[in-house]
């Protein structure tokens, strides 16, 4: 007799099924009550989210917070979305907003700690890996809050200004400067690091 | 792998600064996700009401702009205009129905000419000017007094209005298609029981004339000439 499978949940049937709609169907489904089209975009965005937040962050527990309340904020605001954005620059804007505020509060996004990012990286059994993870941990963290949010947001998530500036809330120009500022002072960092 | 700084970026723009490659690929390295992450942000989704679409309101000062109202406003400011429309229309159809009109040339109106020329021609005057004046004035004087035997024709003709029907209060008029002009009121004269007549200068150049029985103006009434 063939083991006995059990039954996937119905979000999962649903986000199989919802898998090619676009963001901005899959929003539309859930502005019609169809709360299961929500768990796509979750399958679709949580990566990209949690990736955002650990490099903001810093920090695995703080960031999977951060990630799980902006989904939640993101649904409970998401009749709000305009379909002229980006739905992920629109959501990556609620993460960075809830970086801000987590940081603010527990007082880590300067107080970074080199050794937070141990077993953040998926695949990650070589030395190598970590070690590079501390480090830019320990590089991120001497950077200025907005620096920090500029550097990762172009060369991690490689957005383009427009889409930083849609994320951020700053100006293309601020950007621009605030990503030429972190490089420098990355350069003098690194310099010493390795002399 | 180079570990010198910024030396070997490949995410380099057009001039604009980078950090080295490990450092990008380590931000672009994925993070770990716990199994139960989607769980939990489902579960805590599926506590919370629909949500639904918001549409901003229109502020003030763009609803002015645009010129635009209401739904509510713009029923109502139909409706109003409509009764307006209603009553006094309905006014005009109803006193329409029961009164006829007519404006009859008599003839035309003459002035003395030697008296009105005579009184000018006295008039006190001190300037070169009003001396030459006086000169064309009696020259002209005398020539019309001539032509035309002491009796000048001006621009008005004599005109009887009629009125025939019921409940008859006041009668005015004025010019047709002159709706802000003065209306000049009339004194009616009893015929008869339902009719009514008034004698008034009119312009020589007015065709139509439009009578204001009781408050309401009634449609334009032709001035008809006197038969030959």
């Amino acid at each position: 007799m063939p083991p006995q499978t059990s039954p996937p949940p119905p979000e999962h049937e649903a986000a199989s099924a919802g898998a090619a709609l676009s963001d901005a169907m899959l929003v539309q489904q859930v502005l019609a009550g169809r709360v299961e089209a929500f768990a796509t975009l979750v399958d679709r965005h949580h990566a990209h989210c949690l990736r955002v937040a650990t490099n903001l962050l810093g920090n695995a527990d703080d960031a999977d917070d951060v990630v799980q309340e902006a989904f939640v904020r993101a649904y409970r605001h998401i009749g709000r979305y305009s379909e002229r954005d980006r739905f992920l620059a629109w959501l990556l804007r609620i993460v960075v907003n809830q970086c801000r505020t987590r940081a603010t509060r527990e007082a880590r996004y300067t107080a970074l700690e080199p050794h937070v990012h141990e077993g953040l990286v998926v695949d990650g059994p070589d030395a190598a890996h970590t070690d590079r993870r501390e480090e830019l941990a320990v590089a991120l963290a001497q950077l200025a809050p907005e620096q920090r949010e500029a550097i990762v947001l172009r060369f991690g998530e490689e957005l383009s200004y427009d889409e930083m500036a849609t994320v951020t809330g700053a100006g293309v120009s601020a950007l621009k400067m605030r990503v030429q500022r972190a490089c420098s002072r990355l350069r003098t960092l690194l310099s010493e690091h390795l002399s | 792998m180079s570990r010198f700084p910024f030396a070997d970026s490949g995410d380099a723009h057009a001039g604009e600064p980078a950090p080295p490659r490990w450092m990008t690929e380590a931000m672009r390295a994925p993070s770990a996700e716990r199994s139960d992450a989607r769980t939990r942000i489902m579960a805590r989704v599926q506590a919370l009401p629909v949500p639904h679409r918001l549409v901003a309101p229109m502020p003030m000062a763009r609803w002015r702009r645009r010129g635009t109202l209401s739904g509510l406003g713009g029923v109502m400011l139909t409706a109003a205009f409509a009764l307006m429309l209603t009553v006094r229309e309905g006014e005009r159809f109803t006193l329409a129905s029961r009164v006829h009109t007519a404006a009859l040339v008599l003839g035309d109106s003459a002035v003395p000419v030697a008296s009105h020329m005579a009184d000018a021609a006295h008039a006190p005057t001190t300037s070169a000017t009003s001396r030459i004046g006086r000169r064309i004035s009696d020259s002209l004087s005398a020539s019309l007094s001539a032509g035309l035997g002491n009796r000048l024709l001006d621009t008005m003709r004599v005109v009887e209005l009629v009125v025939r029907g019921t409940g008859l209060q006041d009668v005015a008029w004025r010019r047709a298609g002159d709706a802000h002009g003065p209306a000049r009121t009339v004194a009616l004269a009893r015929v008869s029981s339902t009719e009514w007549r008034a004698r008034t200068l009119v312009p020589r150049d007015a065709v139509d004339v439009t009578l204001i029985v009781n408050d309401v103006a009634l449609a334009p009434t032709p001035v008809t000439p006197p038969l030959p």
